[in-house]
């Protein structure tokens, strides 16, 4: 089999982008591997006609996929930029005219005390090494970067004994601090941008006007931020998403802003709506506009043993479904085929993924329990992002399949919450939740409006629908950053509360530890 | 084929405030029925006759798909997957008295199609006394009370007998339609 790379690229069309947050352990295989025999011959999969280099999806040429969009974290980076050349090649070494990574500057990791970080001095020279050397990684790997924020979280009963944060106003404070740092030293090889973060309305209203300056090219000049990311309640509370656009819109704050990106969100409906709203800030505001959002689940649910089997697009399942993987060491040597579709997955047989036989020795001389070894979770990583990539765009695809055949014949006013015992009743399609098809009608008649209050007011009469389309989380929330909660999840609907890349995730330092 | 009626509760307050001012800023779009076509009844309801398409899409689409939901898991009628080509608005005035004693709903003979199933929407922004709705089951007549409360969308077998008590406080409005399907056989 040589068969040239499948390109998902295209299938983006106008769609909101979807952007796999890369793992430093997946990028990592590819790297090594182009330094080094790092992965036996004996252990490829004999259908990897292009090695494991196929595995790198950023590889137009190589891909046994290839799509050209992805976040990567300067949390979980090599931020010595020498060593980061050849350890994360795959990132650093892409093509840069036919590829796009968003950068992370690794706020989240900092919080969570992954990055270490001198909190007790935060304006002191230790916390300003940290602040030159992430900035200097994203100016060198990133297009487009977001500015260091300090999540709310940060300052919850959890984090605040460690970050010495006590309230929003304090984490605010601390972003202010960071922008003003990131603005002033930029090189301008990264376009960046601001970050929103925020509990609920007045928060993120509070956070809005004491960072919009740093948007503002009349206070900034053409040091300002070039776009916008979404976080906390502006990511997933449809309400607050729209009036913090309109807000935008009003301030001016959209116009020549190219990017904004969502922070973490897994679900399907919301690749909907945001296409939705990209397709309405393109026609009213901004034509260059385009909105992205990332998602590290194919990589975690990986790291939990999870394989995604398919994907349901119908109104009573919209998401992306996992199920514990087969892991049975009477499957190594196994020639069945990998019973999953993907680019990966069809090069594959399940004695791949299984590779301890009963009486091997895993990396560090004993026998374990599972037949996976470590290249085994990297297998499996393509093989879900494939998959993840694939659910969006078809969700997208139905969506507008379903949009043609009900244009004008739907009007969000109409749309009423059903009783449990009225589910289903009130479907338009087969195949697209109802939601998503009246949300369509309602950001189309949002952004004909033609001032805040009148936008406001629409918003306001559309409360209790948009409060049925909430995102599934909010970033970094503590009762659900937990291990056992993830451990348990058998559909996406969730993110990277746990980011792979954290030491104190078990099973993820079990894996490092292997490799 | 066991006949009955099904009750929907198709639209909340804000909603019928939508359609009725929608409809109300445009009395252009309504045309006034003439008392003759009821010459036999005395008190019967002010109706303004509209036209589908000038009456918002998104109303009709919900109102047509919700009727041939209802059918199709109750009925099993043979209907035309149309959306119905217009509407009687029906304002029932206590003033008056207004009523519309028992009657079925019918094609004019000879048409190549027969109204099978009768929708009524209460559409009305106040609440009212009196306008009881009836079916005639056995030859005695069946008080329907889920239609009085706004927004509920009743549907039937047009051929059942059916009347609208005397309005005695308050204004009943309604909206009523017809679908169609091949003729009975």
């Amino acid at each position: 089999m040589n068969n040239p790379p499948v390109n998902l690229t295209p299938l983006q069309r106008d769609y909101a982008v979807y952007l796999p947050a890369i793992s430093s352990f997946y990028s990592t295989y590819v790297a090594k591997q182009r330094l080094e025999k790092f992965v036996p011959k004996h252990r490829i999969p004999q259908g990897f006609d292009r090695g494991i280099e196929g595995m790198n999806f950023l590889n137009p040429e190589q891909g046994y996929f290839t799509y050209k969009y992805g976040l990567y974290s300067a949390g979980h980076a090599q931020l010595d930029l020498q060593k980061s050349i050849d350890q994360e090649s795959m990132i650093q070494q892409r093509d840069r005219n036919s590829t796009m990574i968003l950068g992370d500057s690794g706020g989240y990791q900092i919080g969570k005390g992954v990055l270490k970080f001198d909190w007790k001095n935060f304006e002191g020279a230790e916390a300003n090494k940290v602040r030159q050397k992430i900035l200097e990684w994203l100016e060198a790997t990133a297009d487009w970067s977001m500015m260091l924020d300090v999540p709310t979280w940060a300052c919850d009963h959890v984090h605040s004994p460690k970050t010495g944060l006590k309230t929003v106003q304090d984490c605010l404070d601390k972003t202010r601090f960071n922008n003003e740092y990131f603005l002033k030293n930029r090189l301008g090889y990264t376009k960046w941008l601001n970050v929103l973060q925020g509990w609920d309305w007045d928060s993120a209203e509070d956070w809005y006007n004491g960072v919009k300056e740093f948007s503002d090219p009349a206070v900034w000049g053409d040091k300002a931020a070039e776009g916008w990311a979404f976080g906390g309640a502006n990511m997933c509370k449809m309400d607050i998403t729209l009036k913090r656009l309109i807000t935008l819109r009003e301030d001016g704050l959209l116009k020549g802003k190219n990017w904004i990106h969502f922070l973490g969100t897994a679900q399907l409906d919301w690749s909907c709506y945001l296409t939705l709203i990209q397709r309405q800030l393109r026609k009213h505001i901004n034509e260059e506009i385009t909105i992205s959002f990332d998602c590290a689940s194919p990589f975690i649910a990986t790291a939990h043993g999870l394989v995604y089997t398919n994907a349901q697009h119908t109104t009573k399942r919209w998401s992306v479904i996992m199920d514990k993987a087969p892991d049975n060491k009477a499957l190594a040597r196994s020639d069945i085929p990998f019973p999953f579709e993907s680019e990966i997955g069809r090069r594959m047989v399940m004695g791949d993924i299984c590779w301890y036989a009963p009486g091997d020795l895993n990396k560090i001389g004993k026998e374990g329990k599972t037949s996976w070894d470590s290249f085994a979770y990297a297998l499996m990583m393509g093989h879900n992002v494939y998959c993840h990539i694939v659910a969006v765009q078809r969700a997208q695809q139905l969506m507008d399949i379903e949009i043609a055949k009900t244009k004008g014949k739907i009007n969000w006013q109409f749309w009423r919450k059903l009783s449990p015992k009225e589910a289903g009743s009130d479907e338009y399609s087969d195949w697209v939740p109802r939601n998503i098809l009246y949300f369509s009608d309602f950001v189309e008649q949002l952004f004909e409006t033609k001032s805040k209050k009148e936008a406001f007011d629409m918003i306001d009469r559309a409360r209790t629908f948009l409060d049925t389309l909430e995102g599934a989380r909010l970033q970094g929330g503590v009762a659900r950053n937990t291990f056992n909660t993830i451990f348990t999840v058998e559909e996406v609907t969730d993110s990277s509360e746990v980011n792979l890349e954290d030491t104190e995730d078990p099973v993820y330092a079990k894996l490092r530890e292997s490799i | 084929m066991k006949y009955k009626w099904y009750w929907y509760n198709l639209l909340d307050t804000q909603q019928i405030n939508f359609v009725l001012d929608d409809i109300e800023s445009r009395p252009e779009i309504c045309t006034k029925e003439p008392k003759e076509n009821h010459p036999d009844f005395k008190n019967v309801s002010d109706v303004k006759q509209i036209k589908a398409l000038d009456l918002d899409s998104g109303f009709v689409s919900l109102f047509a798909r919700t009727v041939h939901k209802i059918n199709r898991e109750n009925f099993g009628l043979d209907l035309y997957y149309d959306e119905p080509q217009g509407f009687n608005l029906n304002y029932y005035h206590s003033e008056s008295k207004d009523d519309y004693p028992f009657h079925l709903d019918s094609s004019k003979p000879n048409s190549m199609s027969d109204i099978k199933l009768t929708a009524v929407l209460n559409l009305s922004r106040r609440p009212y006394e009196g306008g009881n709705f009836s079916i005639a089951l056995s030859n005695q007549p069946h008080i329907i009370e889920e239609i009085n409360n706004p927004g509920t969308l009743l549907v039937f077998p047009s051929f059942y007998l059916h009347e609208v008590a005397p309005v005695t406080k308050g204004v009943r409005i309604t909206m009523s339609s017809w679908f169609q399907g091949p003729n009975w056989k």
